[in-house]
């Protein structure tokens, strides 16, 4: 399956992929998306804190008590039964992500995992499907492998979404470091990488399962719809089988990605290790997948 | 002569549809070979599985020696025109004739002018920076004309190359793949018979997937060699039983009362005079029958429909 594979093809299948599909109008949509769709989830959070910040002096408190103020929302019980029902994590990471992590900063990293493989989806879903269906690949077939398209175009889907991520990421971390000056800038900058991490970790198996949906499909819209119900079908069942079972489970989800993800910021080092193992043990397994079937249909 | 493709046992099935059964056949090294066929034949299924974009049911097709599944491997030595293929819309033409080039092993300079010389090739090193999308029918059949020729690919499978061309530019392909003789393999498909006969010196003709002849230019026209001929009165019964006694004549058909055509079954090219003279002297010396027209040829047309048992006009193609 992966006789001939050749690097550079991977280089240059890839390279002039990201390049058409950016110019083509595709790739640019799905950046903005990811843009939007972040900066949304993010605002839902900061507007709040800044009302708080700029409110303070009316009611007679300086910025240090009003930021000293969030900080105690931020650990209010409230705030830990909503992290704690939203993760499913034990009281101990729930404390890990809300007191020695910023606070702001971890609650919109949360939020991002839980959109981030439905933004990838976005990015990920035509690595071949259109071209199969408009038959785009077979001057490139002439020249190069199956593998060397297959895994050019999953890498260069891989470096589309880091890109984006990484554009909402740095915006993010600047307007709370800068800006809102509730952390200190390592604290900003740690929990920033370490979000990239993850959020990365998390996109690789989902674009793996994009390109194996796209390699299944002759039309991008037909492998845009699949590619979110395979993301959203088997979570949404088994959080339905898990509410009407008497049984628990809620062990299923760690079937998939999904069930993975918040591990991914876990305060436990050997956790985290744990998931990103899990993470590109999907990736590789989705990958094989997509790849054996890419290499085996009529293109 | 070596071959430069192998056919064996060729079978695709498209669900419970034949696409192909049991094709094998040789194309020699150097020649210029015609692939006929009517529409549904599996011409272009089998151009597709010699690329490696089908895989076949069963069989195999070698390309240089190499297995069409890994065709990729022969690096700009093999190339094709695609019939259906396209390009990506909204980019320029040049830059991804460059990836292609890039692909066949050229450095991206190298690749920049091996990209332009090919669309000069083809007429086109004007429009090399136009998008695609903005190229008219003829001139992306011209670009894809382009791909094929980039670099110096020993062995070219052109499926219908001058289908949709203006007479001019067809003329112009065809001069292109008249070029090619003996220094490159080239298998074309084509509906154009006269075209067909014209350039390649063999030809198979495929028929509902199954091959049903395979054979050089000289004896596939020898074998279905076609005589028109009008007389000045009606063919009577007794001359057209002595017609039909020639061992030659396979065929006796009529079209009017005075006009008629026979289809010769000749040994070799060389025996048609003979036969010819014999024809005359049947028709002026024993029955006073003259003739007021003789029109011989389009034999490959007479081959093909003998073969498909179809209606082919060849008028319709350029």
């Amino acid at each position: 399956m992966l006789d001939g594979f050749n690097p550079r093809h991977v280089r240059i299948v890839g390279s002039y992929w990201m390049r058409f599909s950016l110019r083509t109008g595709g790739g640019l949509v799905a950046v903005l998306l990811a843009l939007v769709t972040g900066l949304t989830v993010a605002q839902v959070f900061i507007t709040p804190v800044e009302n708080v910040i700029a409110g303070a002096p009316e009611l007679g408190h300086t910025e240090d008590e009003a930021i000293d103020e969030i900080g105690r929302i931020a650990q209010s019980e409230q705030i830990v039964n909503m992290v704690e029902w939203l993760t499913g994590q034990d009281q101990s990471e729930v404390e890990y992500l809300l007191g020695e992590q910023p606070a702001l900063l971890s609650v919109i990293w949360l939020l991002l995992l839980v959109c981030f493989p439905f933004l990838t989806a976005l990015s990920s879903f035509n690595q071949t499907a259109g071209d199969i269906g408009s038959r785009g690949l077979r001057y490139l077939l002439l020249r190069t492998e199956r593998a060397n398209i297959y895994v050019g175009r999953a890498i260069g889907s891989t470096l589309f979404s880091l890109g984006s991520l990484l554009l909402l990421i740095v915006m993010v971390a600047l307007y709370v470091g800068l800006k809102l000056r509730l952390y200190s800038f390592g604290d900003v900058l740690g929990s920033s990488v370490t979000a990239c991490l993850a959020l990365v970790l998390l996109s690789l198996p989902y674009i793996a399962l994009c390109g194996w949906v796209s390699a299944m499909f002759d039309s991008a819209f037909a492998a845009l719809a699949m590619c979110l119900v395979a993301i959203g079908v088997p979570i949404v069942f088994i959080k339905i089988a898990d509410g009407v079972s008497d049984m628990d489970l809620a062990w299923m989800e760690r079937l998939t990605p999904w069930g993975w993800k918040y591990e991914l910021l876990s305060g436990d080092i050997g956790i985290r290790l744990l998931a990103c193992a899990v993470m590109l043990g999907f990736t590789a397994l989705f990958g094989a997948l997509g790849l054996m079937h890419f290499h085996r249909r009529d293109l | 002569m070596s071959a430069a493709l192998v056919i064996d046992g060729l079978r695709k099935n498209f669900g419970r549809v034949a696409a192909l059964e049991d094709v094998s056949f040789e194309v020699p090294a150097g020649s210029l070979f015609g692939l006929l066929g009517p529409n549904g034949a599996g011409k272009t299924t089998l151009f597709s599985i010699a690329a490696g974009f089908l895989r076949a049911s069963a069989g195999t097709i070698e390309l240089l020696g190499v297995d069409s599944r890994e065709v990729s491997r022969l690096h700009g030595r093999f190339t094709m025109l695609p019939q259906d293929a396209a390009f990506q819309g909204g980019i320029p033409v040049i830059e991804q004739l460059v990836m292609f080039a890039r692909l066949n092993g050229f450095a991206r300079d190298e690749a920049e002018v091996r990209a332009m010389q090919a669309l000069e090739l083809v007429g086109l090193g004007e429009s090399a920076k136009r998008n695609a999308r903005a190229l008219s029918h003829g001139m992306m059949k011209r670009v894809a004309l382009c791909q094929a020729f980039l670099g110096s690919p020993e062995l070219l499978l052109l499926d219908e190359p001058t289908a949709g061309l203006d007479p001019e530019n067809a003329r112009m392909v065809r001069n292109l793949v008249r070029q090619m003789r003996g220094s490159r393999t080239v298998v074309l498909s084509s509906h154009n018979l006269r075209e067909i006969q014209d350039l390649c010196d063999h030809a198979a003709i495929l028929h509902e997937g199954r091959l049903e002849v395979c054979d050089s230019m000289e004896n596939l026209t020898s074998k279905g060699f076609l005589v028109r001929i009008t007389l000045g009165s009606p063919l009577t019964d007794a001359a057209a039983a002595e017609l039909r006694a020639i061992p030659e004549v396979s065929l006796l058909e009529r079209t009017s009362p005075e006009e008629f055509n026979l289809t010769l079954d000749l040994a070799s090219p060389d025996d048609k005079n003979g036969v010819l003279k014999t024809i005359n002297k049947i028709l002026i010396g024993t029955h006073d029958l003259v003739p007021r027209s003789l029109n011989e040829g389009a034999s490959l047309e007479t081959r093909f429909l003998e073969i498909t048992g179809g209606v082919y006009d060849g008028s319709s193609s350029s």
